[in-house]
């Protein structure tokens, strides 16, 4: 009897655990969102102020970003400054694919980082900063709709964890 | 120094290294021109020769390595280091300095604003010129403008092509070399050749530069900031220039400018020129191509 209740205490958690690890997610992609979004005000710092080159300016953000956003930005910026016959958009998708995994950005939003990334460099210091402008807009747009996605999910998640532990429990034992 | 020629083949695409690397080891190269849909041109000296696809140099333009659009548009990109806005300066004035002091001129179809270029598209043609810093070749010159501790105020005058800039980087290094500071008015980047704030050439230890700035105010930058003993400028041809060096000579700095002419005689008539002879600026006129040194 007693292994039986530690076996379905097991499940119940492992289905908590599952819950939030779900909704854990939620808001990592939303973090990763607007961690993106300044990280290309900074870009455009960079740019604007300093006028470093893509690549100069990029490594340059990725000095003070953490986490997967940073290693794309260093990557990017690595790749642009060692290889001379890189693209920004080669070295980027290059980054990006190195660091897939830890990255919870769907296919759409990483498109609107891809179009940003293909016009960059290609004109004046304004051109670059409407190109930067547009690019934050459309991703705080996917930001707002994550975060709200996120608030309505995250207790979804979290309780339909628990509530299918249960489940588990009670059809099994 | 030489070493510093294999930086341009970074700036190209990968085939057109493989083809020109074998020729950077066995030939001392000037220039090197990309045009859409003809042979890959190398200089040597005066005469052209084109890259065969066989590798090495040929004078048969048939069997010359045709440059192609990509081939272009790639060397462009790498050289503007996929950033035009932060070229953009150096764009307009038709080059870009690329990392080893090597200029790269673009040709293709300007966009103008207001009477002015404001950028370049389809760019047709590049000519990459391989800097060659030359050290002594001022050894003739030194000798009558300094008595080793005091330099006399000095105007090159030469045709183009004949060693003008060559002339006044190696005067700017031995000036600076003796422990005089020299404020360097570089406004085509053709003597320093600055890179990422880092001259390219060897300009003395005592140099200060500014680069792409019209002379006229960065001789009064130069003056105000940087309290040089002697200024170095390229090429004086306009009444705001020579505005700026008489202001600079009033201020009891020394000056070593250049001019294009064939003689002094020929530029002492110059209208533009006549302030700078009126107020006897200039002690010694130095004809390079003659290897010449005469009083004023």
């Amino acid at each position: 009897m007693i292994v039986k209740i530690l076996a379905a205490a097991v499940v119940v958690a492992g289905g908590m655990y599952f819950g939030r690890y779900m909704a854990g997610g939620l808001r990592v992609h939303t973090a990763q969102l607007a961690a993106f979004g300044e990280a290309l005000k900074q870009l455009e710092f960079n740019i604007r102020f300093f006028n470093l080159p893509v690549s100069e300016a990029i490594y340059g953000v990725s000095e003070t970003r953490k986490g997967v956003v940073g290693k794309i930005f260093k990557r990017t910026g690595e790749i642009l400054k060692n290889r001379g016959d890189a693209s920004a958009c080669d070295a980027w998708n290059t980054a990006v694919f190195e660091n897939r995994k830890k990255l919870l950005l769907s296919d759409d939003e990483l498109k609107i980082l891809n179009m940003f990334i293909v016009n960059l460099g290609r004109g004046d210091v304004e051109s670059e900063i409407d190109n930067i402008s547009a690019a934050c807009l459309r991703l705080k747009a996917v930001e707002a709709s994550a975060r709200e996605e996120a608030e309505k999910n995250e207790k979804l998640y979290r309780i339909s964890g628990i509530l299918v532990g249960l489940l588990f429990v009670i059809v099994t034992f | 120094m030489q070493s510093r020629i294999y930086n341009i083949l970074n700036y190209l695409p990968i085939h057109i290294r493989e083809l020109l690397k074998p020729v950077f080891d066995t030939t001392d190269i000037t220039e090197i021109r990309l045009r859409i849909g003809c042979p890959l041109v190398v200089g040597v000296g005066k005469e052209n020769h084109t890259v065969s696809t066989m590798r090495g140099l040929t004078d048969n333009y048939a069997q010359g390595y045709m440059v192609s659009n990509e081939d272009v548009k790639h060397t462009f990109r790498n050289v503007c280091e996929n950033s035009i806005y932060a070229h953009l300066d150096e764009i307009r004035q038709g080059f870009v300095t690329i990392n080893g002091g090597h200029r790269v001129g673009f040709c293709g179809r300007g966009i103008m604003d207001g009477g002015k270029i404001e950028n370049f598209r389809d760019i047709s043609s590049i000519n990459i010129r391989v800097a060659h810093q030359v050290k002594g070749f001022a050894d003739f010159v030194m000798p009558h403008i300094s008595d080793g501790k005091r330099i006399e105020s000095t105007l090159v005058i030469a045709p183009p092509l004949m060693g003008k800039t060559t002339l006044l980087r190696d005067m700017t290094r031995q000036i600076s070399n003796l422990g005089i500071k020299v404020g360097l008015v570089d406004e085509r980047g053709e003597i320093a050749a600055l890179y990422k704030g880092e001259a390219q050439n060897d300009i003395g230890i005592h140099t200060d530069v500014i680069e792409n700035a019209p002379k006229q105010l960065a001789t009064l930058m130069l003056l105000r900031t940087m309290s040089p003993q002697v200024i170095v400028t390229d090429e004086v041809a306009t009444d705001e220039e020579v505005k700026a060096l008489l202001y600079a000579f009033g201020t009891g700095v020394t000056l070593i400018a250049s001019t294009h002419g064939e003689s002094l005689d020929e530029v002492k008539r110059r209208e533009v020129l006549k302030p700078l002879f009126r107020a006897e600026v200039f002690k010694k006129a130095v004809l390079p191509s003659q290897g010449v040194v005469q009083a004023i």
